[in-house]
């Protein structure tokens, strides 16, 4: 359950407007840590590639220990969910737009309790596509006419532009709230964000 | 870093082998496993507000089996009540005792907090202390408890100089200078632990020598590479590159700049120097080593040849980032 003072207050929810673009958050790396990765020893991106999209089980995954440690590491960002709440609070809708194991929401879920923060799930582990599919993108699509994707991972600022998306790159230490803001800037929406130099 | 630290496409692009970098390889790959094991046996054990990290030699996925771990505890006030804190960094440096490591409480001896440590930087209050923890956050800084909390701190450690609305630079000197000053302070700390603190000269000599060189030098190169980025670019850039180990971070600014082949000499002398520290025999012979019998030590002469391939791959660098980025190189870097 998250605590935090800046969203402990969030039961007075905004009235969300299907006008306003849709903010779709990605999960860790963005609203939440760890990665998987982080905690397990000898990471098997193959393994991880089938979990992610649902076609194999957390069991199939790694071992018991592994799955209830990432439990226990697993934590939403305050300072994020922050930024999160002051975007709905000018009435666009959220999403969560993860590439995640279905057996892990859960645990977002209890985490985040009853803040009312996210107005859709949009999870790999459900959906049976991953970012950066073009699949996963036009599901989003399918949401709102207008999308911006808010991602750490540079491919998917570039794959949710081919997309017609909307990118905003959550780049570390970077001032996230004042680009999102500016993408979501009426007559903003368009181009990716244009920090991904290489 | 997500996962262990992939050196292999860089050897190939290098035309190493794994041969060349065995240690480098070694280092990385127990690194990972020594944070992935900690972070499973530490899970919730600070509280929401507080994070743990990992910082030297385990932070930048260089780490041996003899190497100490240098504990960071970071809260955040009014998230986090100071004596829970406090007690959560006792609690942690217990939990990694029992596991055999050697816990300094030097530096690190005490949790801090992080408006401490940017609440007056570059001040009067300012110390060597919230420097040192500004600067490993920054680019040797590995969570050990609370990943949540671990990214919010360094976003706020990164966000302090990317956020002064007039002293940050359009280069973000206000980061480079403190970069810049944090070496300079290890520099002379040297000097003041070996001439007045009593302590070992040799490791400390051969880790000026190398990975607090390295550290630096693949600072001025990272930077040198963002002052040719676009400026909307340039923060992001850097943001992405900080936490990257140094051997990494050197080839990522080198290699847009014509100068990736450069890096082949400084991965093969870091890699002996990683194997002197992974080896229990060198590092005894080397706390031992007084140092009027230092030329008469064989390991000492051997590492120090080695400091001087090093000194030669460095130097390269530099020369290279004369050639390709003079400018920043010489009002940043010198002046």
């Amino acid at each position: 359950m998250i605590d935090d003072q800046a969203f402990k207050n969030m039961s007075e929810h905004p009235t969300q407007s299907a006008d306003l673009p849709l903010v779709a958050f990605d999960l860790i790396g963005v609203l939440a840590e760890p990665s998987w990765r982080e905690i397990h020893g000898a990471p098997d991106r193959e393994r991880w590639h089938r979990l992610r999209i649902g076609a194999i089980d957390e069991d199939a995954f790694w071992d018991r220990d592994a799955a209830a440690a990432y439990r226990a590491c697993l934590r939403l960002r305050t300072d994020r969910l922050a930024l999160v709440s002051r975007v709905r609070a000018r009435g666009h809708r959220i999403a969560l737009a993860t590439n995640f194991a279905s057996a892990w929401l859960a645990v977002v879920r209890e985490r985040l309790g009853d803040a009312g923060l996210v107005d859709h799930w949009v999870c790999s582990g459900e959906l049976g596509v991953a970012k950066p599919d073009p699949r996963f993108w036009a599901h989003l699509r399918g949401l709102a006419s207008a999308v911006v994707v808010v991602d750490d991972q540079r491919d998917n600022i570039e794959a949710a532009r081919v997309a017609g998306l909307t990118g905003v790159w959550a780049l570390p230490g970077g001032d996230l709230e004042a680009r999102l803001l500016a993408a979501l800037a009426p007559g903003a929406a368009g181009p990716a964000d244009r920090r991904l130099a290489r | 870093m997500r996962g262990p630290v992939d050196y292999r496409p860089l050897l190939t692009e290098l035309g190493l082998t794994d041969a060349d970098a065995v240690h480098v390889l070694e280092a990385a790959a127990g690194s990972h496993t020594r944070l992935a094991e900690l972070r499973r046996l530490l899970a919730g054990l600070v509280p929401p507000g507080c994070a743990a990290f990992a910082l030297g030699s385990l932070g930048r996925h260089e780490s041996s089996a003899l190497s100490d771990l240098d504990l960071a505890v970071v809260y955040r006030r009014g998230a986090c009540d100071p004596d829970a804190a406090r007690s959560a960094r006792e609690a942690v440096a217990a939990v990694l005792r029992r596991r055999g490591y050697d816990v300094p409480d030097k530096t690190f001896h005490s949790a801090v907090a992080l408006d401490d440590l940017l609440g007056d930087i570059g001040g009067r209050g300012d110390s060597n202390d919230h420097l040192t923890y500004r600067a490993l956050l920054l680019t040797e800084g590995a969570w050990l408890a609370d990943a949540a909390d671990a990214a919010a701190v360094v976003d706020a450690v990164f966000g302090a100089y990317a956020g002064g609305a007039t002293t940050r630079g359009r280069y973000l000197t206000s980061l480079s200078n403190d970069l810049h000053r944090y070496y300079r302070t290890i520099c002379v700390d040297y000097r003041f632990k070996v001439e007045n603190a009593g302590k070992h000269w040799a490791v400390r000599y051969f880790k000026l020598r190398h990975s607090r060189k390295l550290w630096h030098l693949a600072n001025l190169a990272v930077f040198c590479r963002a002052a040719l980025l676009p400026d909307d670019a340039r923060d992001g850039w850097l943001a992405e590159m900080l936490p990257q180990p140094p051997l990494l971070r050197t080839a990522e600014a080198l290699r847009p700049l014509g100068g990736l082949p450069l890096c082949a000499g400084l991965v093969t002398a870091y890699d002996a120097f990683l194997a002197a520290l992974a080896d229990p025999d060198t590092r005894g012979a080397l706390d031992l080593l007084a140092y009027d019998a230092r030329e008469a030590s064989p390991v000492f002469r051997r590492l120090r040849a080695g400091a001087e391939r090093f000194d030669v791959a460095a130097t390269a660098v530099v020369g290279h980032l004369w050639q390709r980025s003079p400018d920043h190189l010489v009002r940043y870097g010198l002046l």
